[in-house]
């Protein structure tokens, strides 16, 4: 479920934007889903996504075209599956950029195995995507 | 023959057999991560309260210390912070549920590390260290006092309000009774609230702020109570440098303990960190009071007595947490709005939160019983026995499963739990010397 992007497609997206004019470039993770592609970043000061701390990640989402997702609502929950609990904070996502948000608020409270869903209204399409995190 | 026995030898040191057992007596990197999560060398001094810029001030740690032993603050003149807080009991009383002026519904949390939680109270209904300080003295079965009479108490004193006027400004004469009455508050008796309505809305800011000024200068005295090495921090020192379970700080049934801990019994998941503690607010389906017939000697007393309220946890504090004047934005606050995010995200979620308690801190709980947020537990056997069985909670759903551990496992953990002890770092608590040249002035 978890995609790590490599320099191929890093250079092949240059290139999309470069004969096409947009698409986003930015080298992160990716998840993957019918109508989206969700590339996510934790801020540089972190060498890894950080334990018991409250954090930002920011997203780029793209339809399947590599066009940024303007105005898209993202609503995002979560937890650990086999612990039958939730996040402990209640993220929320908010547009910064032409298809970049922001997801604010985000906690992981302990070592293991963490889901978040990610659930996305746009203009005329809508889905929900888990990314699956080991922590 | 010798020739053989050499032979033999060097099969047995080389053989799988040799060699797992060999694996069997040093722990996984896995098992080491784990451990070293654990360790007191990943406990920072104190951390920084954004919104109590006096957090750190000497003079408010001195003055603060004066404080928390001032029984003056209570409104009968016997009761202060280490009433409850006892510094020899490891900062807790040894009760089932605390008692201020009265009988409270709370057992009294250890203060040792306490500066490290981002919530506080056993349902965290307070979001700072001075926030959770300033309750007590005005909830009427604990201190049982109000702002006003407690702004006075700092005025009436020389010494207090020098002290006081040295860290905070002047203070205001509050020996003007017409606009400063005897005893005031906006969450006291109909009396204090009326006296407290009738007040100018500046003399009401200023009564406060003296408040929140005394409340952060325990807060910066109770950041200073930090645990010093316990026998687990050399074990696990050891350890981390030699990879091998046997070392001579910990028995075998404490590295058995250990092992569960980390492993089968899944202490760690809740209980991580180096105070043993994530913070977090799980339903564990601890028993409420207001079902546990075996409070009382005969069932006819359980039948016939008033029961306490319910206590439904976490879920009950969001609002008053929300709502609190003294939280991290509100104008009191010191923070500001990036600082606050554990309030801003705070989790809302009813499923989640109903029932549930903070993870209290396991550093010393030899010598903290009883256990559980209305002391529930009289001892870690009964408390490891309710991990074990994972009864289903009375109120919302327990996240527990059972165990299955047997009687030989739960005796490891508990000796295990028991190398928590330790006494607190004097070298980062406040220096008593200036208490009592406080004191001689």
């Amino acid at each position: 479920m978890l995609k790590i992007i490599n320099l191929n497609n890093i250079f092949i997206s240059l290139l999309f934007m470069c004969i096409f004019g947009h698409g986003i470039v930015f080298a992160g993770p990716q998840l993957e889903t019918k109508n989206f592609q969700i590339t996510y970043k934790v801020p540089l000061k972190f060498s890894a996504i950080p334990l018991n701390r409250i954090h930002s990640w920011i997203l780029y989402i793209e339809d399947k075209k590599l066009r940024p997702v303007v105005g898209a609502k993202v609503i995002v929950k979560g937890g650990m599956p086999a612990h039958n609990h939730g996040l402990p904070t209640e993220p929320k996502v908010k547009e910064i950029g032409k298809g970049k948000y922001i997801l604010e608020g985000l906690k992981f409270s302990m070592k293991g195995e963490w889901v978040l869903e990610f659930e996305i209204l746009s203009k005329n399409l809508s889905e929900k995507a888990t990314l699956s995190l080991n922590i | 023959m010798p020739l053989l026995r050499i032979f033999l030898f060097l099969i047995y040191l080389f053989s799988p057999f040799q060699i797992s057992a060999e694996n069997d007596r040093n722990w996984s990197e896995s098992e080491l991560d784990l451990i070293k999560l654990q360790w007191i060398k990943n406990l920072p001094n104190t951390t920084l309260d954004p919104s109590n810029k006096f957090q750190r001030n000497e003079k408010a740690i001195s003055f603060g210390k004066l404080l928390f032993f001032e029984k003056s603050l209570s409104s009968n003149g016997i009761i202060s912070c280490s009433t409850c807080h006892i510094p020899k009991k490891s900062f807790t009383d040894g009760k089932a549920t605390a008692f201020g002026i009265s009988k409270t519904n709370r057992n009294t949390p250890t203060l040792i590390g306490i500066s490290h939680s981002p919530w506080f109270f056993w349902d965290g209904k307070s979001d700072s260290l001075w926030a959770q300080a300033l309750h007590p003295l005005e909830a009427p079965e604990e201190h049982g006092s109000n702002r006003v009479a407690i702004s006075r108490i700092i005025f009436d004193s020389p010494i207090y309000k020098n002290l006081y006027e040295e860290l905070f400004g002047p203070m205001p004469d509050l020996n003007n009774l017409k606009r400063f009455p005897l005893s005031a508050s906006p969450v006291g008796n109909s009396q204090q609230k009326l006296a407290w309505s009738k007040m100018r809305d500046a003399d009401k800011e200023k009564i406060t702020k003296i408040f929140v000024n005394l409340g952060k200068s325990l807060a910066a005295f109770q950041a200073t109570i930090i645990p010093s090495w316990s026998r687990f921090d050399y074990y696990a020192k050891t350890a981390l440098k030699d990879g091998k379970k046997t070392n001579l700080y910990f028995t075998e049934s404490e590295v058995s303990g250990l092992e569960l801990f980390i492993g089968k019994a899944q202490c760690v998941t809740c209980h991580q960190g180096p105070l043993f503690t994530n913070h977090g607010f799980h339903n564990i389906g601890v028993p409420d009071k207001k079902y546990m017939r075996s409070e009382y000697l005969l069932p006819i007393f359980y039948l016939l007595s008033k029961k306490p309220k319910e206590d439904f946890g976490r879920i009950s504090a969001i609002d008053k947490v929300l709502k609190n004047e003294f939280n991290c934005l509100g104008v009191f606050s010191d923070a500001i709005l990036e600082d606050c995010l554990e309030l801003r995200f705070i989790n809302k979620s009813r499923r989640e939160l109903l029932g549930a308690f903070k993870v209290p801190t396991l550093r010393n709980i030899n010598k903290t019983a009883p256990y559980m947020h209305a002391g529930q537990f009289d001892s870690i056997s009964t408390l490891l026995q309710h991990y074990n069985e994972a009864p289903s909670a009375h109120v919302g759903h327990s996240e527990l499963r059972p165990l299955n551990l047997s009687n030989q496992e739960l005796y490891n953990l508990e000796a295990f739990l028991g190398t928590l002890d330790s006494m607190i770092d004097k070298n980062k608590s406040n220096d008593d010397s200036v208490i009592s040249s406080l004191r001689n002035n």
